[in-house]
């Protein structure tokens, strides 16, 4: 009850709704906007609401900005989702093992940690992109290359003081196989900071997704809004409203997700509080 | 007649939190004179360690509403806690500061309240070290806490409490955290401090036997409420109210015979264990916890195993459960040699070895219903059918005397008696045959006390259970072993039958463990 109350105060609701905008945004995209969003279907360079038909104008080429940016929504919260999970998976799985497990394995994975928190996160989604090739998939990996040991070094840490509790010994005691009792009963206690976490993973992996589409290591075949900037670079003297309404979106979704993850933190504190 | 210490006239202390309310403290009054020493004694709830703070000035200022009033008539209106007060609480550890030195401790509270220069405060925290029996005083002040004894941090916290020269004391179960030796000596020295410096004390304990060697007035509160307020010789011989006869009848007697006549052994030996050898640490950090034990558990019989804190009884459990693995020695169970077991044959043993552990809520996973606590071993042994599992459930919870409605509930929302039970019922279902129970009362408020000892009497009855029960208070080994063993620096340094334990201790150990113990009654000679 009282955590509920938490989330949904100030902050928590402001960004449900920024996030909810978005993701309506995304789910309406084949209704308002149907068709490929990178037709070319009018004239260049109209300004936004000048014309009904373009609500939003166009950019160089003569493509629906309104268009770009609906279908855009759509591969920026799928980077962000399946980002967010690639990493939580890979972080959850190392820092646990390193936590429970302890001695060569944590040093081992910590190392490891060490070695990939060494190169700056958005160089090392650079060199994989620029090897790997621009795609969806590829920019999800690359972002998740740099992010993963956020959660691993959160986790091991409530891993380890967790392992010192005398429920840990009664589950061996009982027989329970170490695997289990690591993953099943331990991980679930652990697990409040890391959801904390997740949203911050979302907002770097849109900004970092954004960024290597400015930069041209974007899907080409997908709309996204780092790909409208840098399309809309070239004309910004003229034209500044075609990078400023993909920023715009940027900004606000970043802002909406970060919101949401500072109001689930304070849901689970509260919630914690109780216990 | 000099003007009472401190007058407390119906003081209320109410914690709010959202919408509920909770009323620690109802109505409480009572006088202090200098000098004076009064134990205030409850169990946990009972708003005693509310009215402790109310007192000090140390209660919460968001969420708290505080009634009635608190007067110093022989101080003035102004007092201030830490310099007319002083304060010492349960757990050492907590209550100093992890990164300072004891010595910089004890002299920034000289600074504080007395306006000293440091150089002025280093002295008297020296002197004061000195006061409070630590041994060579001045080294020890350059020690940080994590580098002293239990015993000798609760040392340096009173040496706290009393630098700034307060003209009361108030000690919140302040030996509770200690083992039976260390307790003794630091009421010793409370009782000394006191008397020197005609200082007035507030006890704040749950033990009676504690208070009486320590105190002219007891007052007994529950829920809050004061029972009564009597002489503390009074209130042992001749209670007047039933809730304090329960407190009394719930303390045990180290002087009473013990609770079992030693029965012939039982026999055959259930567990064996020789040469046993566990140390941590290399080279000179090395510390041997156990150290060549041999010790046989008898089918049927509870093997009490008493000692300090350090002194191996913990590690000697957690060898026992294949928790730990030993350096040398053997570990025979019903006939088969348990180091040798590995995987599965392991698995299968451990059912029939169980052990409770100290702090029931630690041992309970936070995320786990009852009914899923208790199901474990059920799933994880397979020797209840998957359909009969809740009415295993069920019965489980019946044998320890839980309602069958707590199957739902998370520890959290268990008492601390509660918890205790479900962690017996655990270890009951896999059915074993020895029982290893690690200091299994300690923290357990003393009726609850009482009851979870009865619990346990019942089930060995009724199941044939063997027990190896391990405490750092006597009184409760007086009152549940056939045979007792003295564990002192990893060695066991007395073992017989719980008659000639008691009634003719041959180690010096075992004399002074009984000797140290809390009496409500002078010791016969």
């Amino acid at each position: 009850m009282r955590a509920a109350n938490r989330f949904f105060s100030g902050g928590g609701i402001v960004g449900t709704m920024l996030v909810a905008g978005v993701a309506i945004a995304a789910l309406l995209a084949p209704v308002v906007a149907p068709g490929d969003p990178l037709a070319l279907i009018g004239r260049p360079l109209i300004e936004p609401f000048t014309d009904w038909r373009f609500p939003l104008g166009t950019d160089r080429l003569g493509r629906d900005v309104l268009a770009e940016l609906l279908h855009g929504a759509r591969a920026t919260l799928i980077v962000g989702g399946a980002a967010m999970l690639a990493t939580l998976i890979v972080g959850i799985v190392i820092g646990t093992l390193a936590g429970f497990i302890g001695g060569t394995v944590d040093e081992a994975l910590m190392r490891l940690a060490d070695a990939f928190q060494s190169v700056p996160t958005f160089i090392l989604a650079l060199a994989f992109v620029s090897i790997a090739g621009p795609s969806l998939t590829s920019v999800v990996i690359a972002v998740s290359l740099g992010a993963w040991t956020a959660p691993a070094r959160v986790l091991r840490a409530e891993i380890l003081s967790l392992r010192r509790r005398e429920f840990v010994d009664a589950y061996r005691v009982l027989g329970m196989a170490p695997l289990h009792i690591a993953f099943r009963e331990v991980l679930p206690n652990a697990l409040p900071p890391v959801i904390t976490l997740a949203a911050v993973i979302v907002a770097n992996a849109i900004l970092v997704e954004a960024a290597l589409s400015f930069l041209g290591l974007g899907n080409p075949n997908s709309v996204t809004w780092g790909a409208m900037i840098a399309e809309g670079r070239a004309v910004f003297r003229s034209a500044p409203f075609l990078s400023a309404i993909p920023g715009v979106a940027i900004v606000v979704t970043v802002l909406g997700v970060n919101l949401l993850g500072d109001a689930a933190n304070d849901a689970i504190n509260a919630r914690q509080a109780q216990v | 007649m000099t003007a009472p210490l401190l007058t407390v006239e119906n003081l209320s202390v109410v914690f709010r939190q959202g919408p509920k309310q909770v009323r620690a403290v109802d109505g409480v009054s009572f006088t202090l004179r200098p000098g004076g020493r009064l134990a205030i004694v409850g169990e946990s709830g009972s708003g005693k360690t509310s009215v402790a703070l109310a007192l000090a000035g140390l209660l919460p200022r968001r969420g708290v509403e505080r009634g009635g009033s608190i007067r110093w008539p022989s101080l003035g209106n102004s007092v201030c806690a830490g310099r007319d007060v002083g304060v010492v609480f349960q757990d050492p550890m907590s209550s100093l500061n992890p990164v300072l030195t004891v010595g910089e401790q004890v002299a920034e509270v000289a600074v504080t309240h007395l306006g000293l220069s440091w150089d002025e405060a280093s002295l008297r925290a020296g002197e004061l070290l000195e006061r409070v029996g630590l041994p060579q005083p001045h080294d020890m002040a350059d020690a940080y806490p994590h580098q002293l004894s239990g015993g000798q941090r609760q040392r340096v916290a009173l040496a706290m409490a009393l630098a700034a020269g307060p003209k009361l004391l108030i000690a919140d179960e302040p030996t509770t955290a200690l083992d039976t030796l260390t307790q003794a000596q630091i009421v010793k020295l409370l009782d000394r401090l006191a008397r020197d410096t005609r200082l007035a004390l507030i006890l704040i304990t749950h033990d009676l036997a504690l208070a009486r060697g320590m105190v002219e007035t007891g007052m007994v509160m529950n829920s809050g409420r004061v029972v009564e307020t009597e002489p503390i010789d009074a209130l042992l011989s001749s209670p007047r109210h039933a809730y304090t006869r329960v407190l009394l009848e719930a303390t045990l007697d180290p002087d009473a015979p013990p609770a079992r006549k030693a029965k012939k052994l039982p026999g055959p030996p259930l567990l064996r264990l020789s040469g046993l050898r566990k140390g941590f640490g290399r080279g000179v950090r090395r510390v041997t916890a156990v150290d060549g034990v041999d010790l046989t558990v008898m089918k049927g019989e509870t093997l009490g195993v008493v000692g300090g804190s350090g002194s191996g009884k913990t590690t000697l459990a957690r060898l026992i459960v294949r928790l730990l693995e030993p350096e040398a020695g053997e570990i025979e169970f019903t006939g088969l040699d348990l180091l040798t077991h590995r995987g599965a044959a392991l698995r299968q043993t451990r059912a029939r070895l169980q052990m409770v552990f100290q702090d029931p809520l630690s041992a309970l996973n936070p995320l786990a219903t009852v009914r899923r606590l208790l199901s474990d071993p059920l799933r994880i042994h397979g020797h209840v059918a998957p359909v009969d599992r809740e009415a295993a459930v069920i019965g489980l919870l019946h044998r320890v005397g839980l309602s069958p409605d707590l199957a739902d509930r998370y520890p959290h929302e268990l008492s601390g008696g509660q918890r205790q039970r479900v962690n017996i019922a655990r270890a009951l279902a896999s059915r074993p045959e020895l029982l290893v129970l690690d200091e299994p009362v300690s923290s357990l408020d003393v009726s609850i006390r009482a009851q979870i000892l009865k619990l346990l009497d019942d089930i060995q009855r009724d199941l044939g259970l063997s027990y190896l029960f391990i405490s750092h208070d006597i009184s409760v080994i007086r009152a549940v072993a056939d045979r007792v063993a003295v564990m002192d620096n990893g060695r066991i340094v007395e073992l017989g039958t719980a008659d000639a334990i008691f009634t003719r201790p041959s180690h010096p150990l075992t004399r002074a463990l009984i000797d140290a113990a809390p009496r409500l009654h002078r010791k016969a000679l």
